[in-house]
């Protein structure tokens, strides 16, 4: 299938060499109006236009994305949309649909699959700023700058496909203005960042679909670290419910950019259908057991030693949490263990206030900014 | 059946059909396919692209007459100035020739059918106009192709094989 001349429209010697860059072509020789490229694994050539002002340019761009087709085994519609998109990370989401529906989507599910689809990359831009297993507040406003820059690109054949486009030239204003002289070497872009999380949140789904001997909740907290979080498994989950096969199936074609040394110009990831049911499971999970900053405690201190709580955890307080007795362990500093101590001896309670952490037994209170005595029977 | 009314095609189209059914079929003897870009822009009806060795293409111009256009061995053809200019331009990365197709007189002496052979009448010539110099002309320019330029499977495999070695035509 050779492309439309609208299909390859726009796409600019830049665009090309790039794109071939990235996908081991090397330029071997150059003329006035061509130059020729040979492909590293196979010593094959091809010829590349390099002045989109000759007679032919759109017939000759046309042939490239015809031939890179074949030779790739895709359909040269996407080669064109990714030459056309070389400073952005191409994200296809395939949606299954069944035959039936020959290749069209209902309006409702197209709609709540570009929803779910924003949401999933919030989930990750927000990880790339700092992983958590559940994300509530506002986010910051790098990661609302960057969801402003991202694209819904066209759709695609191939049951149906949802192009998303996500330019790495897009620079949040604190890599700027925060950057001396001496820091000025080239770093990752945040919309990488952002788009390297999603992947790498993805894989590692799909890697718990594999057994453990562990609840998966406990596997997927784990998880966290990669980007996986209880907003990202809401957003899985109903895209999965949209797609006949349940699966989720991204393809990712990297910028060029921005290489990545040493990998692969396109990867693909396909969440199973064995897992994505549980992602809603996963999500709650994660939401249960997500830190809570600014929590207070208000209890009476049940030990006061390291022997047993582990990690530099030397407190234990006895505190009412959503309405059930718990243990909570503490990190103290040498005054606030004096606070303890007194508190211990004299039977008086403590109100502290930090970031409480519900993946442990007990549960632990981090980065405490009040610790005081109080007298509740007064 | 409703009469809608239909037109004869007009005679130019009916000419530019019988040059792409025989440049087709040259082509498919030669195991190339024929790419029809939708419009002619930049004077290229057709892209001969062989599915063997280097695959470079080429690009063909097509033009049909049935008038009496040999002379002196040269096959005699005006040749629109704008087709003449894009032909002889450098400003092009697939080598381009231009191809005409010499047809009988006699419209029904075009295409004959027969119980065991489908003949089409006369033959095509290629003319690589590449380089070639500016002219005043406002309308026309007379082209000369020699008679020896005839569009055969084998000088389209020659051409091909040409165009594969030197990325230009002979």
């Amino acid at each position: 299938m050779t492309p439309s001349d609208r299909q390859v429209e726009d796409i600019t010697p830049e665009d090309i060499g790039l794109y071939l860059q990235a996908n081991k072509w090397s330029e071997e020789e150059v003329s006035d109006v061509l130059s020729v490229w040979t492909h590293a694994d196979t010593e094959l050539n091809l010829l590349a236009p390099r002045r989109s002002s000759v007679l032919d340019y759109q017939t000759q761009v046309s042939l490239l994305v015809r031939f890179l087709g074949e030779f790739e085994g895709r359909n040269p519609i996407q080669i064109a949309s990714d030459m056309k998109f070389t400073g952005a990370d191409v994200i296809r989401l395939r949606i299954d649909t069944s035959v039936i529906e020959r290749g069209t989507i209902a309006f409702n599910k197209a709609a709540e699959v570009i929803i779910q689809t924003q949401h999933m990359l919030l989930a990750a831009a927000r990880a790339a700023v700092h992983p958590q297993s559940f994300f509530v507040a506002r986010p910051p406003t790098e990661v609302s700058d960057y969801l402003d820059t991202t694209r819904l690109g066209q759709t695609e054949p191939g049951s149906f496909v949802f192009t998303i486009i996500s330019p790495v030239t897009f620079k949040v204003k604190a890599e700027d203005d925060h950057q001396s002289a001496v820091e000025r070497k080239p770093k990752t872009p945040f919309a990488r960042s952002v788009v390297s999380t999603l992947s790498r949140s993805l894989l590692a789904i799909r890697q718990a679909a594999t057994p453990h001997d562990r609840p998966l909740g406990a596997v997927f907290e784990d998880l966290v670290e990669e980007g996986v979080s209880a907003n990202l498994c809401d957003a899985l989950y109903v895209i999965a419910e949209q797609s006949v096969d349940r699966a989720v199936e991204l393809d990712f074609t990297w910028s060029a950019k921005v290489p990545r040394v040493g990998q692969e110009a396109r990867s693909r990831i396909v969440v199973p259908p064995m897992i994505t049911p549980v992602l809603s499971d996963m999500a709650k999970h994660l939401k249960q057991v997500a830190p809570q900053p600014g929590f207070e405690v208000m209890g009476k201190v049940e030990r006061l030693s390291n022997q047993e709580l582990g990690e530099g955890f030397d407190l234990a307080l006895r505190a009412i949490v959503e309405g059930r007795e718990r243990l909570i362990a503490l990190q103290l500093s040498d005054a606030e263990r004096e606070i303890a101590s007194t508190a211990w001896k004299t039977g008086r309670s403590v109100f502290t206030r930090g970031v409480l952490d519900k993946r442990y037994r007990p549960y632990r209170l981090l980065e405490p900014d009040l610790f005081e005595l109080i007298n509740l029977d007064s | 059946m409703q009469n809608l009314g239909a037109t004869p095609l007009p005679e130019p189209a009916r000419k530019e059909l019988y040059s792409y059914a025989y440049i087709t079929a040259i082509a498919a003897s030669a195991q190339c396919e024929i790419l029809v870009p939708k419009m002619d822009y930049d004077s290229l009806d057709a892209l001969v692209l062989p599915t063997r060795g280097g695959r470079l293409p080429l690009s063909v111009q097509l033009k049909a007459t049935a008038a009496d256009c040999i002379n002196n061995d040269n096959v005699v053809f005006d040749l629109p100035i704008k087709n003449y200019d894009d032909l002889r331009s450098t400003e092009r990365g697939i080598p381009a020739m231009l191809v005409v197709l010499h047809l009988p007189n006699e419209e029904d002496r075009w295409v004959t059918h027969q119980s065991d052979a489908l003949l089409l009448r006369n033959t095509a010539y290629y003319l690589n106009l590449l380089g070639s110099p500016a002219v005043a002309n406002q309308m026309t320019v007379r082209v000369h192709i020699p008679v020896e330029q005839q569009l055969t499977k084998g000088s389209l495999l020659g051409l091909l094989q040409h165009v594969a070695t030197y990325r230009r035509l002979p």
